[in-house]
């Protein structure tokens, strides 16, 4: 019975640990993944010499279409007016990342605590002529 | 006390992937991240043409304009892993290329026994075109 009781604590913590790693793995991929839309949808910006309304709508359905993250928990916003060659296009990118840590009530994590957003901000040189 | 000394093992274990998988992934997201600052380095450099040149239809570029671009360029990200990174560009006025090659020095891997001295670098290459008007 002793083995038992200990052998179940063993497997609930070790199969927590399993859950996490393959939890981290899928944030990670999701990251990655925002990172290369992210720098298509800033070659795009830099062509057209702004952050077009197209543009965001594009990005963030690519987002959703590739990481499963509602369309609603994405946000985009940059320079809206045309910036003409060598000027600079601001753009920031703001995605909700939920289930950061795995079995947070077993944890005590709460709801709150177990999200957050992952925020691209920066600007590109315009090529736009 | 069997029980306790396998589980002690597999965490440790399990720790140790965690710690290795988080420090591969975030040395993936820096190489691709320091991929983009070059390619943005090389990028705002490539745009200082010499006007009265460019008038003439040859390409020489401004390099004192572009290295302070691609300074600014590079200054955008703020991110800590950049601020240990070395940086060369080089302005090749005949093929009108700008190359901006980026030294990033060694592998941050939290574990001992995965460090190396093998170093790590990046290099973009931008061929400015003239515009057809």
């Amino acid at each position: 019975m002793k083995n038992l009781i200990t052998a179940i604590a063993s497997l609930v913590l070790i199969m927590t640990m399993l859950m996490q790693m393959t939890l981290n793995e899928r944030n990670y991929t999701r990251m990655i993944a925002i990172d290369q839309l992210v720098n298509n949808f800033k070659e795009v910006a830099r062509e057209e010499g702004l952050v077009s309304s197209a543009n965001k709508s594009n990005l963030i359905s690519e987002i959703s279409g590739a990481t499963g993250i509602g369309e609603k928990d994405i946000t985009v916003s940059g320079t809206s007016s045309r910036v003409n060659r060598g000027g600079k296009i601001s753009y920031k990118v703001s995605v909700k990342m939920d289930k950061i840590y795995t079995a947070p009530a077993f944890f005590g994590i709460s709801k709150e605590k177990n999200e957050g957003r992952y925020v691209v901000e920066n600007s590109t040189t315009s090529e736009y002529i | 006390m069997k029980n306790l000394i396998v589980t002690i093992a597999i965490v440790v274990l399990a720790s140790n992937i965690i710690v290795y998988q988080k420090d591969t992934c975030n040395l993936v997201m820096n190489m691709n991240q320091a991929k983009n600052v070059a390619d943005e380095m090389a990028r705002s450099a490539a745009l200082c043409i010499d006007e009265k040149s460019l008038a003439d239809g040859n390409i020489k570029f401004n390099k004192t304009t572009g290295k302070s671009r691609a300074k600014e360029a590079f200054g955008r990200y703020k991110s800590s892993f950049f601020s240990n990174v070395k940086y060369d560009i080089a302005f090749d006025d005949d093929s009108g290329t700008v190359k901006v090659t980026m030294n990033l020095g060694k592998a941050n891997y939290s574990l001992a026994y995965l460090r190396n001295n093998k170093k790590l670098k990046t290099t973009s290459i931008y061929e400015y075109a003239l515009p057809n008007l």
